[in-house]
């Protein structure tokens, strides 16, 4: 009886685990499906593609002002645009040709200067 | 006889977990790789990039349409490129100016001969008029851009 017992509350905790790590990694699962299927990814690749024409196509000495959601962060990295999604996030490069540009992050806008 | 059973029952039970496991990460990664394949797809925007590339040489070459300077370092100066994702060659009357990888010039001669390249760069050719010594010459300005990981 008591060895039943102790067989039973061994199998308890085995079941509690698999289904701990069952739920952990379906719920992973849907995050990522859900933050992909909301267009993150995406979202980071245009606006750093976009960044990048404007700024290219910009005049030396002029000053692009670019509106976007408040979580949106656009960095240089060498001469190239990173953009992230949250602060948390890796971002997305884009290889770009920038020359001693200078960004400013404004809540929902960043300001580019370039030389 | 009692011990020699509840190993082989926890050794089967141990099989049966692994087995629950190792369907449920193939079904994870299953969904995980086609949601990634369907939703990283890029957008190709080289050609733009070529364009607005090729003008602005134009521009630091001939301001206005007027020859100022043409030499390695004023196109670097230019524009700062990298030259293993780019090949720009000008020429303006007889003198032609080569940088970057040439190996993209020869897949963008491959596919002007209809030859499916299955990553490709994006080539553009532009000729600008420009006035050099009073006279009307044609500058002509090619880029091949690479940068396939970002765009394709």
């Amino acid at each position: 009886m008591l060895n039943d017992k102790k067989g039973d509350f061994e199998l308890g905790w085995e079941k509690l685990f698999e289904i701990i790590f069952v739920v952990m990694l379906f719920g992973a699962l849907f995050w990522f499906v859900g933050s992909q299927g909301k267009g993150d990814l995406a979202q980071e690749q245009v606006i750093a593609k976009e960044t990048c024409l404007l700024a290219a196509s910009s005049p030396s000495g002029s000053a692009l002002e670019i509106g976007h959601a408040k979580n949106i962060v656009i960095e240089s990295k060498g001469s190239g645009i990173v953009v992230k999604n949250s602060k948390s996030s890796l971002g997305y490069l884009y290889p770009c040709y920038l020359k001693d540009a200078e960004f400013m992050n404004k809540d929902d806008k960043t300001y580019i200067g370039i030389k | 006889m009692m011990n020699r059973t509840n190993k082989k029952a926890q050794m089967g039970y141990g099989m049966e977990w692994l087995y629950k496991m190792v369907i449920i990460v193939v079904i994870a990664g299953g969904i995980v790789f086609v949601v990634l394949s369907h939703y990283s797809k890029q957008v190709d925007v080289r050609d733009l990039e070529a364009s607005i590339i090729s003008r602005k040489l134009a521009e630091c070459i001939a301001p206005n349409g007027i020859f100022k300077e043409f030499s390695n370092s004023s196109v670097i100066e230019c524009i700062p490129v990298d030259e293993r994702n780019i090949y720009i060659n000008i020429t303006l009357g007889n003198d032609c100016l080569p940088i970057g990888d040439d190996f993209l010039l020869k897949l963008c001669q491959t596919m002007e001969q209809k030859m499916k390249v299955a990553k490709y760069p994006s080539c553009n050719y532009a000729n600008y008029m420009i006035i050099k010594d009073g006279k009307a010459e044609k500058l002509g300005i090619f880029i091949a851009i690479n940068k396939i990981e970002s765009n394709l």
